[in-house]
């Protein structure tokens, strides 16, 4: 009796562990990778009353989940490339830096979806020599390679192959609070280095930090140092550095060294290494601080945050040598792409849903001042004038240097903001920084 | 009894889904981990095998700041030990002695350990912020202008901060585990205590400290432990800043893992935290030679 008991609790045990389990499909739907059913051609079925086939379904990995200001314009893209193709996709989204896990994940796993959103350069491109990721090239309509302007595909592609159709260019801009400058009675939007020097110093003799950064998230720190070096390096110069992972040209020494001078200056708030971006950013859109390089979504934060969006305007950084960098050699590029896997079932018809939906929500984002469109078709229309400010920045652009966080590899970028995070606290010498990220 | 215990299969079949978790859910991860420590791996294309390399990089000229962040979690662990258990058995004590609500205080210490890791670090960011933190506003309030910093943005105070509300979140969980234990003693052997004249706080060391021990020995083990896993509080209040003050073991690892996406490092990283947290389970229980 005993003996049958210990035997019915064991069971007992092992179906309580079975629960505790994953679903299986018929609980919840799971997303696959492969599409359940063949987009290349639909399969016979007798089960369906109205024996008609099944719709194909596509599943699409993007990062707009519920709560960001792209949800409903990325869903309402989702469905018109549904009603487009007459096909089902499963959108998935998750918070960024998880996104980017899962998409890392997947891909060493084989299980990348047919579709799904990433960045450029350096993060595409291991994607691309591992060979995950379809040629779009091959299958590219000449609508969309007509479409798109020049240079935007260059983050996506390697070896004249294309790998992603971008839905969003951003550029560098610094965000002036105009009402401060008039406070104090500063009737100059700098656009020289000296000209900069002059308004950061009559702001510090008002009692306000000039400049705004959360250098928690360290990449708001670079966006300072990376157009610094721009300026100081030369836009061509940065390009081959992202090959090469060489800073010995002195120019990004200099830039370490202007960096430091305005930290030890006061250009920034003393706790400022100990702010994260939406902390730092709250004192920006409150009229606290005057001034904040940034990215152009910046324009449609300013405009969900600050109490009079008029106040703000966006300029291209000062010059600071202008033999080796004008004023329009700008920091931004291609934002994010979207890319087909190598194990979607039918490459051609998923690379036009992709463009599909690449173009559509390139033209929502720029409607929304989220994003500067890649594409000529796109309305040049957009609600926010602040953006649209940062988007005429760009069409006179002399130079677009991608952001250094995306340019250089995983290892080499790594290292670069945490230094600068140390150049900023004042823990490592201008010198002490450039030896660093010289070491690879 | 005796006879289901001689019975092989019965012990296999009890035994099985105890064995097929802890297989699960920790041989395979760590032997993976292992797997992948010897290799330099980004995470998506082909791995290299490099042996040991991963290992000895992270002790001879480390220049990630691994030895300093494995140094940070020791210091959380003798915080943890010498602060906050010595808090959680003054608690249980006093609570233990029927002392008028004592429900009602059991609740309140043991509110923090049900809030989320991330409110408590929103709540502590607030207290430590230099413009509009609470503690300057106290310092100030009470004459010590000069004493108010930015505590998070200086190198110096970012460690003790972030320990600070490790401590607080978990006081009331070690206090939950000794005040039970207390309760479970004899009140005899108090009594006898108060009639040989022996005061409070002589009764609290030389009776009720060694008759707790097995719980003290838990206590001590889920503190260090705790403390080399610590991630979340660390993360969401400095990600391990500033410039690395508050870096620990966990924050590193993720970041070698995800952001600079040395898969191969990273998880030698995370096979010597595995490491770490046996040995010390194993010094403690040593320590405490309790069967």
């Amino acid at each position: 009796m005993k003996k049958t008991l210990s035997i019915l609790l064991a069971v007992v045990l092992c179906f309580g562990l079975a629960a505790c389990g994953p679903q299986t499909p018929t609980d919840k739907p799971v997303v696959t990778t492969a599409p359940p059913v063949s987009t290349t051609a639909p399969q016979q079925t007798t089960e369906k009353p109205d024996d008609k086939p099944p719709a194909r379904e596509l599943t699409v990995w993007h990062i707009y989940g519920e709560g960001d200001a792209m949800h409903d314009t990325t869903m309402a893209v989702i469905k018109a490339a549904e009603e487009e193709f007459g096909i089902k996709i499963n959108a998935v989204s998750e918070e960024t830096e998880a996104y980017k896990v899962k998409c890392n994940a997947a891909a060493s796993g084989g299980t990348l979806p047919d579709i799904f959103l990433t960045w450029g350069r350096s993060v595409i491109g291991q994607f691309i020599d591992a060979g995950v990721l379809v040629n779009l090239s091959d299958y590219m309509s000449d609508d969309i390679a007509e479409n798109v302007t020049d240079g935007s595909f260059a983050e996506f592609s390697k070896d004249g192959n294309v790998y992603g159709f971008t839905d969003a260019n951003s550029v560098g801009a610094l965000f002036c609070n105009t009402a401060l400058f008039k406070k104090y009675n500063i009737d100059v939007i700098p656009t020289t280095w000296e000209e900069l020097g002059g308004v950061c110093q009559a702001f510090l003799d008002n009692g306000v930090t000039p400049f705004c950064v959360g250098a928690t998230d360290a990449w708001t720190l670079a966006m300072y140092y990376d157009i610094i070096a721009v300026r100081c390096v030369g836009a061509e110069k940065v390009a081959n550095t992202f090959l090469t992972n060489d800073f010995s040209d002195p120019g990004y020494l200099e830039a370490a060294q202007l960096l430091a001078q305005a930290v030890e200056l006061g250009c920034f708030r003393d706790d400022a290494i100990a702010l994260n971006r939406t902390e730092a950013e709250a004192d920006f859109y409150g009229g606290l601080i005057p001034m904040m390089m940034q990215g152009s979504w910046t324009a449609a934060r300013v405009y969900a945050n600050a109490e009079n969006p008029d106040d703000f305007t966006a300029v291209p950084f000062p010059v600071i040598h202008e033999d080796i960098a004008g004023h329009y050699s700008l920091t931004g590029g291609g934002q994010t792409a979207f890319c087909v896997s190598a194990k979607t079932a039918d490459p051609a018809f998923t690379t036009k849903v992709a463009e599909f939906i690449a173009q559509r929500l390139a033209d929502g984002k720029f409607a929304m001042g989220g994003g500067i469109s890649p594409y000529k078709s796109t309305p040049n229309e957009t609600s926010n004038a602040l953006f649209y400010k940062t988007f005429e920045m760009s069409t006179k652009a002399e130079s677009m240097t991608i952001w250094f966080d995306t340019g250089l590899n995983a290892e080499v970028k790594t290292v670069y903001l945490n230094k600068l995070q140390e150049l900023f606290a004042g823990a490592i010498t201008p010198e002490q920084f450039i030896e660093a990220i010289n070491s690879f | 009894m005796n006879k289901l215990l001689s019975n092989k299969k019965a012990i296999v079949l009890f035994l099985f889904p105890a064995f097929a978790i802890f297989l699960t859910f920790i041989i395979v991860p760590s032997s993976v981990s292992l797997y992948y420590s010897l290799h330099d791996w980004n995470g998506v294309g082909a791995m290299t095998f490099v042996g040991i390399k991963n290992y000895v990089r992270l002790f001879v000229n480390n220049t990630d700041g691994f030895t300093s962040a494995v140094w940070h979690a020791g210091l959380i662990a003798l915080a943890s030990v010498f602060i906050q258990l010595p808090l959680s058995f003054c608690f249980a004590s006093i609570l233990a002695r029927r002392v008028r609500g004592e429900r009602f205080y059991l609740t309140v210490f043991f509110i923090p350990v049900i809030i989320s890791s991330t409110v408590v670090a929103q709540l502590w960011l607030k207290i430590f912020n230099g413009s509009y933190g609470l503690l300057n506003y106290l310092l100030t309030a009470v004459g010590l202008e000069k004493w108010t910093r930015a505590w998070l943005a200086k190198p110096q105070t970012a460690l003790p901060a972030v320990i600070i509300p490790i401590i607080w979140q978990y006081v009331g969980y070690h206090m939950l585990l000794m005040y039970t234990a207390i309760k479970g003693l004899s009140s005899d052997i108090f009594e006898a205590a108060r009639i040989d004249g022996a005061t409070n706080f002589q009764t609290a060391i030389r009776i009720t400290l060694p008759n707790i021990r097995p719980i003290i020995r838990v206590c001590v083990i889920f503190a260090v432990i705790g403390s080399l896993k610590s991630y979340d509080i660390i993360f969401m209040m400095t990600k391990g800043g500033p410039i690395g003050a508050t870096e620990v073991p966990t924050t590193l690892m993720v970041e070698t893992l995800f952001t600079a996406q040395r898969y191969g490092y990273g998880s030698a990283m995370a096979v010597i935290i595995i490491l770490l947290c046996f040995l010390l389970s194993l010094l403690i229980k040593k320590f405490f030679k309790v069967e």
